[in-house]
């Protein structure tokens, strides 16, 4: 397995991690409170933008402890650099996962548009966002073996 | 989608051979790609751009021609243009 494809799962798994330790989090052990305000706009709005800086810093953490690991098995370097296949394959990769967010931001509104409280639509947008990440890493997996 | 196109062949593996047994490593530092993509060029499970093919056949100190081959009675995006100017 070539390590690109190692980096796909290890974003997949990253990003499952983060999100679900995340949402332990808010709704899990800090539960109580914030389940009073789900339909708090300015609550979402909090949570939303402290999710940013969070997934970031970790995802570089999982990332380093990766090529660590993986320098200390494989011996193996990271090329350190996206070549014209790489590009081309995430290009394609993200549009295909776009599609799906797409779908969850319209899905989202229309909860909205039909008396859904509003937590609905930051639920699917959230929900979305995840799928349509993990969707665009199996597609980099899939363009990474059969090639495009 | 992705699958494999016959109607460009290439000769990289037989000319890295030729070359001194030159690895895709090589090969692909002197190209500055990654091993990953010599290894989906050779394969035929990706087309470079035009830039890279050259690129590759400078490095083996060849023609464009002699790298890649291409077959036209094979090419089926050429099929398809043949069918829809006789319409």
């Amino acid at each position: 397995m070539s390590i690109q494809e190692k980096k796909v799962l290890v974003n997949i798994f990253g990003s499952l991690l983060i999100f679900g330790s995340y949402c332990y989090y808010v709704f899990g052990l800090n539960g109580e409170e914030n389940l009073a305000e789900v339909n708090d706009i300015k609550f979402w709005a909090f949570i939303i933008l402290s999710y940013i800086p969070i997934i970031i810093v970790a995802k570089v953490i999982i990332y380093i402890v990766f090529l660590m690991i993986n320098k200390a098995v494989t011996d193996e370097d990271d090329p350190g650099f996206e070549d014209e296949f790489d590009k081309l394959i995430q290009l394609k990769a993200e549009r295909n996962g776009n599609f799906i967010f797409y779908f969850g931001f319209i899905a989202g509104f229309a909860f909205i548009a039909l008396d859904y409280p509003l937590w609905t639509l930051f639920a699917c947008m959230a929900g979305s966002g995840l799928i349509s990440e993990i969707t665009s890493e199996l597609w980099k997996f899939y363009f990474y073996r059969k090639g495009i | 989608m992705a699958k494999k196109k016959e109607h460009i062949q290439n000769n990289i593996r037989k000319l890295r051979f030729f070359n001194d047994e030159m690895t895709q490593q090589e090969l692909a530092d002197k190209c500055g790609v990654t091993r990953q993509t010599i290894v989906a060029i050779e394969k035929g499970k990706y087309f470079p751009t035009l830039e890279l093919a050259f690129r590759i056949s400078h490095v083996f100190g060849t023609t464009l021609d002699e790298v890649f081959t291409y077959d036209s009675t094979s090419d089926p995006q050429l099929e398809k243009v043949k069918k829809r100017k006789k319409k």
